[in-house]
């Protein structure tokens, strides 16, 4: 325990009285690395919980209720009414809405001359009142205006399918806008003309067509039905998985998904964002070791003769490499402190006040206390390693040579 | 007391080069012995054997009846701390720490920091520096550093106190004062001192002059 002491003391002094600018230089530099750890590290989350929020508020909802798989493969939910209603009576449910999918080439004659642009995809019959309650999609409207309940024979429409706002799909209709006239052709064979009367952005290519649902009743000849229903919940004070579980108790014979298990071709960019993640932090704390290392090993360098010396008066190698391990541990200590201030305390504030304007919404620094905490583990472990190796280099160095060179 | 048994000393190298070709002799507790001799006879060498700093190539020293040499590293520096005190030429003290704190650090490191606080203050009392305390190195003399490093080295009651040129960077008053330490605490605290210099009425002032030349004695003489 002595030990420890006499290598604190060591330390402390050798911090208090030891040179000012080098000290300042070595804070500055680590509190960098940790605020670039904490900084890269929350805009990657920031953007992770914005692709979350923008696929639940879109996209997927929390909760999707999709007709029955076995023992046999149903197309539909019946008596969605009353689905609906019992959900709706789960205590945390806050809205749901009934979905039809239906499937259709939509065609588009741009400069009325007969040559038709076609995009194939997925043709969303939603109730749009019940739908704004669980989903954002009324709020994305660039152009024209979101549907109403009674709409039989206007659409809402993608712009990356509308073509001409510089999203990149696989195929769009060459410039489709507000007012003009589509021709959808459903997978059943049924053929409509229908009037475009919102564009909404569509940057994160959902790359849908939504019509009503009353008119894809119509369309499919049923009543009473979906393809889905979505769900909102209050996922703030319970977690997904226990609604999931809830409903899939009311409703044994249909399938439960959370919007995790909707995230599709995202899984793997959201797995990317978190990868990037990692590897940014570890390079940031690779750079703060590296930092402490070097100074540490010049200071221990300069202090060859010193060394020598206590170690012939009497004074142990490990009192010695305790006591550069302290002074690099204040310095990660002095660095995370630091960087902590200017991160939490100035540019997220900053930032949440002025978040930064993406395509498909505004992005804030997110910190969560798993990347914060292992941040500052990671710190002090970098400043572990850096203070030993190099102290551990020049202690072990005869006595002799040490103070005579 | 010391016993030196054949004790032999070379530096490795292209040409190896031997700066100890067989020592013995005796040192017994409380005598005050002087190393003399021309540059590179061999005395700092010696004087780094017997102080447990380095290794010897051959040979044996026995203090009090330990074998010394036979020590793990571990025990060495252990065995310097509690045993040995060193006073070196170039005052070797910590620039971080004032006078008391250079003095306490090797207490400290033996765990008796509180302790022997008032110790520290009367050796740096009994080097005349009671009113130094807590002056850092830079703001010393020569001199006065040298003589917190004596006190340094006498902090942790050593049996042999190991000075190497200790007076050559002082002047002739402060390097007076450093002797008369010495003698004192020689002759006061009967400590066994073992002090290199190239100064002949230094060596005077000891009990026993050891000279060496080229890394043999070529005198052994009692004063």
């Amino acid at each position: 325990m002595h030990d420890l002491r006499t290598a604190a003391f060591i330390a402390y002094k050798s911090i208090l009285k030891g040179n000012k600018s080098t000290f300042i230089l070595l804070i500055f530099i680590l509190s960098l690395s940790f605020l670039n750890m904490m900084f890269i590290s929350g805009i990657l989350n920031g953007l992770e919980n914005l692709f979350y929020r923008t696929i639940i508020n879109t996209y997927a909802s929390d909760v999707a209720v999709n007709p029955q798989e076995k023992p046999e493969l149903k197309q539909f939910i019946l008596n969605q009414n009353e689905v609906q209603a019992e959900i709706q009576s789960i205590p945390g449910v806050i809205a749901t809405t009934r979905r039809y999918s239906l499937a259709g080439s939509i065609s588009f004659d741009k400069d009325k001359n007969g040559q038709f642009k076609n995009v194939s995809g997925a043709i969303i019959g939603i109730d749009p009142t019940q739908e704004q309650k669980v989903l954002t999609l009324n709020n994305l409207i660039i152009s024209g205006h979101y549907l109403s309940d009674t709409d039989s024979d206007q659409i809402l429409l993608s712009s990356a399918l509308a073509g001409g706002y510089g999203i990149p799909a696989p195929s769009d209709l060459g410039g489709a806008r507000v007012g003009d006239k589509v021709q959808i052709t459903y997978s059943n064979g049924v053929m409509k003309t229908y009037t475009i009367k919102g564009i909404y952005n569509d940057a994160i290519g959902i790359f849908e067509t939504f019509i009503t649902a009353r008119e894809a009743e119509s369309v499919l000849n049923v009543y009473n039905s979906a393809s889905q229903i979505l769900v909102k919940t209050d996922i703030d004070h319970t977690p997904i998985t226990t609604y999931q579980k809830r409903i899939q108790q009311l409703q044994s014979n249909l399938k439960i998904q959370t919007y995790l298990d909707l995230l599709g071709s995202f899984k793997s960019f959201l797995d990317a964002l978190n990868l990037i993640s990692v590897i940014v932090s570890a390079i940031s704390v690779l750079v703060a070791a590296i930092t402490i290392f070097v100074i540490i090993y010049v200071n221990a360098i300069n202090k060859r003769k010193q060394i020598g010396i206590l170690k012939a008066i009497g004074i142990r190698q490990t009192i010695i490499i305790w006591s550069y391990i302290f002074q690099s541990l204040f310095y990660a200590l002095f660095g995370v402190i630091i960087g902590s201030f200017i991160v939490f305390l100035i540019i997220t504030p900053l930032l949440n006040k002025y978040p930064i304007n993406v395509e498909f919404g505004y992005l804030y620094l997110v910190h969560n206390p798993i990347t914060i905490i292992g941040g500052i583990i990671s710190m002090f472990l970098a400043g572990l390693l850096a203070g030993y190796l190099p102290a551990r280099i020049v202690a072990r160095q005869n006595i002799i040579k040490a103070i005579w060179g | 007391m010391i016993t030196v048994k054949n004790l032999k000393k070379t530096y490795p190298g292209k040409v190896p080069t031997p700066a100890l070709k067989g020592l013995s002799f005796i040192v017994q507790s409380g005598e005050f012995i002087a190393l003399t001799g021309r540059s590179g006879s061999g005395k700092s060498t010696l004087l780094h054997q017997l102080g447990l700093l380095d290794n010897p190539t051959e040979g044996n020293i026995m203090i009090d009846q330990t074998d010394v040499l036979a020590l793990s590293d571990t025990k060495k520096t252990f065995y310097r701390l509690t045993s040995l005190g060193y006073v070196f030429q170039e005052y070797a003290l910590v620039a971080e720490f004032t006078a008391l704190e250079n003095v306490l650090l090797p207490a400290m490191a033996l765990g008796n920091h509180n302790d022997q606080k008032e110790r520290a203050k009367e050796l740096l009392s009994l080097v005349g520096l009671e009113e130094r305390l807590n002056y850092y190195p830079n703001e010393l003399s020569g001199g006065q550093q040298q003589r917190v490093a004596i006190a340094r080295a006498l902090i942790n009651h050593p049996k042999i106190l190991f000075a190497d040129e200790p007076t050559a960077n002082l002047d002739t008053a402060s390097s007076k004062t450093v002797l008369d330490i010495f003698l004192k605490l020689n002759k006061e605290e009967k400590l066994t001192i073992i002090m290199v210099t190239h100064e002949p009425d230094y060596a005077k002032l000891a009990q026993r002059n050891i000279e060496l030349l080229d890394g043999l004695i070529i005198k052994d003489k009692k004063q």
